[in-house]
């Protein structure tokens, strides 16, 4: 294969790897807003692990494993 | 499990790592120091004959600040805010206790064979891996031991959801643990001597050339990423909402920010071989994804500054709330700096120069120093039950580092670029204008600036290191674990 064609392949390999992270992302990002907005799953609510962090404070999301008393 | 009425978290081994932080601390800034004055003073390097010498001590401070201080800072943290967002308790399994303890004393030893080994020579001369094959050799026992802990205290957790720190300690353990095994990969010489005079603390890469030099930079920048980045953004999605009573800004971003870098960190170190002898794709590649990289970071690093919206009132009152948001303004300095950097028109002048060590200081300086000392104060009331000892020496440390910081890299700037500018500076008949001591001799002020801030940087460790001292002594006890705020004496 010649240097030329070699180029070509690998501009054309940048740009496809580039749209694949682009959509991956984007299309993650997008999946997170919309769960959040249609109530699907509230992220947000995670923020109350840091301020409720004592060990007899309420799990947020009980392990259904654990053996609460 | 025991009930949770009689249940509280344990701290001994937190306690363990937060001593070694210091320690460490101490020892990597104060080699630090002396060098950075070496070089602008290289009568210095003579005090000690081979001891004292610049090429010994540099490793000694490299890897004393990075996996004496910073790894400490990281593993203390870790033991405190994984019992707590898992809410689950050392106490409750003595398999896990006796896990985390032989982790903190097989690290301890390790470093300390570090600084031994290092002064008397023995390295294999790469960059943030020159510890020698029978250290390595500890070090990755040590290391699956703090995955054990880790996991094992993910697995026994009571709340199901796994809070966002844990996640960047996780990425951290996994990440190093593939980066060091495969940039260590070494062959003791002594084993294939054949009879031939051969040390037994002597290996050689298995790479050679090219190769090494890319599987040296693919985990040399990563050490970056995933020993002074991702656990770092741990402590303060933790410890900023915790010190300032208020909710993380945005969780959405900070899971999206986390996943940005975890993909494009890996991409990045390319960047380090700019203009050598690597394929070009690669350096093209490891530049574009540098740039990349500004979005993750400055993703968390706004979602830290915006956590304040509404309370920047506390930067006011509390000094442990302005050591992190000065880590953060400093991480999102650095952040920018770095990409610029990577951009290969600016890496042409960059590349090789005093820029490089500057950037590399605001960042660790400022952002993981600051952030390191940080969460140790926080911690300390908690751990300790005691009030911070001095409020006013918070403040003091806050402003002389602060100083020091700027003092280093702005030194390094002016020195790095003109130390560039004058390297490529040829007349009209393309012969170079300046030969190489022209350069030293330019840059010797700046060298003498950059030791004095490092004075300053370590003369505020030494005050930090009293004040935490002092708490655990002769602090007031608390009667109860403060909510948010941590109480400190006027």
């Amino acid at each position: 294969m010649d240097q030329e064609t070699l180029m070509t392949i690998a501009g054309y390999g940048k740009f496809f790897i580039l749209l694949f992270v682009f959509i991956i992302f984007y299309g993650y990002a997008f999946s997170i807003y919309k769960r959040q907005k249609t109530g699907e799953k509230d992220f947000e609510k995670y923020s109350d692990l840091v301020l409720n962090d004592s060990i007899d404070a309420t799990p947020l999301e009980k392990r259904d494993n654990s053996k609460e008393k | 499990m025991q009930s949770n009425a009689q249940l509280e978290y344990d701290y001994s081994v937190v306690k363990l790592f937060t001593f070694a932080t210091i320690l460490f601390g101490i020892i990597g800034m104060l080699v630090g120091v002396i060098i950075a004055f070496q070089l602008a003073f290289p009568e210095l390097s003579n005090l000690a004959g081979e001891y004292g010498t610049f090429g010994r001590l540099r490793p000694l401070h490299t890897n004393g600040v990075a996996f004496g201080f910073t790894l400490s800072g990281i593993f203390a943290t870790w033991y405190y805010v994984g019992q707590r967002t898992l809410k689950m308790s050392l106490k409750e399994s003595k398999f896990l206790m006796t896990v985390a303890k032989l982790h903190f004393w097989l690290y301890f030893i390790t470093i300390l064979l570090a600084v031994v080994t290092l002064i008397m020579g023995y390295t294999t001369s790469k960059e943030y891996a020159e510890l020698e094959w029978p250290l390595d050799l500890l070090i990755v026992v040590w290391w699956v031991l703090w995955g054990v802990a880790m996991f094992g205290m993910i697995g026994m957790r009571r709340e199901r959801a796994i809070y966002v720190s844990v996640w960047y300690y996780m990425s951290s353990f996994l990440a190093v643990a593939m980066l060091f095994l495969f940039n260590n990969m070494e062959v003791p010489t002594m084993f294939w001597a054949n009879g031939a005079p051969s040390s037994a603390m002597h290996s050689i890469s298995m790479y050679a050339g090219t190769n090494d030099a890319l599987v040296q930079w693919w985990y040399g920048h990563n050490a970056v990423a995933f020993v002074f980045t991702t656990p770092i953004i741990g402590m303060i999605y933790y410890f900023l909402p915790k010190e300032s009573g208020q909710n993380v800004f945005s969780y959405k971003l900070s899971v999206l920010a986390f996943w940005g870098l975890m993909f494009v960190y890996l991409w990045a170190g390319g960047h380090h071989l700019i203009y050598s002898t690597v394929p070009d794709w690669m350096q093209t590649m490891g530049s574009a994804m540098s740039i990349v990289l500004i979005l993750p970071s400055w993703g968390s690093a706004i979602n830290m500054l915006l956590t304040m919206k509404g309370e920047w009132g506390q930067l006011q009152t509390s000094p442990l709330i302005k050591f992190m948001i000065m880590a953060s303004t400093f991480y999102m300095l650095s952040t920018i700096e770095g990409p610029i950097q990577a951009i290969k028109s600016v890496n042409a002048i960059a590349h090789f120069t005093d820029w490089i060590p500057g950037h590399v200081h605001d960042g660790t300086l400022g952002w993981v120093g600051f952030m390191i000392m940080a969460s140790l104060f926080h911690m300390a009331p908690r751990i300790f039950k005691k009030e911070i000892y001095s409020k006013s020496l918070m403040e003091t440390q806050f402003w002389i580092q602060t100083v020091g910081i700027v003092l280093y890299f702005t030194s390094m700037w002016i020195a790095g670029i003109t130390q560039g500018m004058m390297w490529r500076a040829y007349d009209e008949y393309g012969s170079l204008l300046y030969s190489f001591i022209d350069t030293v001799t330019v840059l010797h002020p700046y060298y003498t600036l950059r030791g004095i801030g490092g004075l300053f940087y370590l003369t505020g460790f030494l005050i930090f290191a009293y004040n935490m001292f002092k708490t655990a002594t002769s602090g007031r006890v608390l009667d109860k674990e403060p909510a948010n705020a941590s109480p400190m004496a006027s």
